[in-house]
């Protein structure tokens, strides 16, 4: 499980920063054009998959991810509540501030949990424990 | 009258799904199956009420045949619900292996019910 | 074993012909929701985007649930995944 194929890893390594840029476009211009942040996020969340293809040890804190994740879910529960739900009246300029910040918090938010599982699926379960 | 339209192929696909979770004896299995069963779902939602000359609801105000937007909105969010219940559900099965040593419902049943006498 | 597959096939069949039956008879077609959601949501919110209005104003409670049951199967996945020999 801790042998790399070197055609992959070179390969990976040279698409890593396009399918970045691919995911935050579709994010950010949710409002505008199909997209959003569901699909931006699960986008995003084959970086990571990229980076374990890419050098399989594994050295990544999955601990701040956990906490990351979980501040960002209670972002995406406390933006609707405050502005939305009240009665403040809105101009077009915060309007799509709004649409913006919470195209990025969800997109976030999926991207953090879709790695996650992938990463406690290789880290605990894979690799000598069949024997 | 048509014959391949996006509902037919929908319910075809739900129900060869529901077949294979019905008729196999292997766990890994009846969850390929129901994944496939939620495909079908999302499909057949997408699909009602579409026709080839519907225009996408991107700047459509005031424009006719224009497609319906509140179907995708929903179908959205029950793509990520997929992602957790196949996660979920393999997490599961990694720990009923280990336990039963197979991968076989009806084996595992048996052992169970043996093991509890 | 024999006799309870050909009734499970049996059974099959037989409500993929009442599914299609009921579909394809009972089902009428009604408008008016996705006209008003189409010709209104550049004028409530400012998005040209009709599907993005929906799900980030006009419903939604259906995203913050969503990202819910993220945060759950997550919780789901860390739990479950443990190993005998060194935890």
């Amino acid at each position: 499980m801790n042998d790399k194929s070197f055609l992959i890893s070179r390969f990976i390594g040279f698409m890593y920063p396009i399918i970045l840029l691919i995911g935050v476009y579709i994010i950010v211009n949710g409002h505008q054009s199909p997209g959003g942040g569901f699909h931006g996020g699960a986008v995003l969340a084959t970086v990571f998959i990229c980076r374990y293809l890419e050098n399989p040890n594994q050295d990544l804190r999955i601990h701040y991810l956990e906490i990351f994740e979980k501040i960002l879910f209670s972002l995406v529960l406390l933006l609707p509540v405050i502005l939305l739900f009240n009665n403040i009246s809105m101009n077009v300029i915060s309007n799509k501030a709004y649409l913006l910040i919470m195209n990025i918090l969800i997109g976030l938010k999926v991207c953090t949990g879709l790695s996650i599982i992938f990463y406690r699926f290789v880290f605990y379960e894979g690799g000598g424990l069949w024997n | 009258m048509e014959l391949i339209t996006g509902e037919n192929i929908s319910i075809l696909i739900f129900f060869v799904g529901f077949a294979g979770l019905m008729l196999k004896r292997n766990v890994i299995k009846s969850i390929i199956c129901i994944g496939i069963m939620q495909v079908a779902i999302i499909i057949f939602f997408l699909s009602v009420g579409l026709s080839p000359e519907n225009v996408p609801p991107i700047d459509a105000t005031g424009l006719q045949n224009v497609a319906d937007p509140l179907p995708q909105a929903l179908m959205i969010t029950d793509i990520v619900i997929g992602v957790g219940v196949t996660a979920t559900a393999l997490s599961l099965f990694i720990h009923m292996y280990h336990q039963f040593g197979t991968a076989d419902w009806e084996k595992a049943f048996k052992l169970r019910k043996d093991s509890e006498e | 074993m024999n006799k309870l597959k050909t009734v499970s096939i049996i059974i099959l069949i037989l409500v993929l012909v009442i599914t299609v039956f009921v579909l394809f008879n009972y089902s009428e077609s009604d408008n008016s929701t996705a006209e008003y959601y189409v010709e209104n949501s550049e004028k409530d919110t400012a998005a040209t985007n009709a599907v993005t209005a929906i799900y980030l104003n006009y419903r939604v409670y259906d995203s913050i649930f969503e990202t819910l049951i993220l945060l759950v199967s997550v919780s789901a996945v860390i739990h479950f995944s443990w190993r005998k020999d060194h935890e």
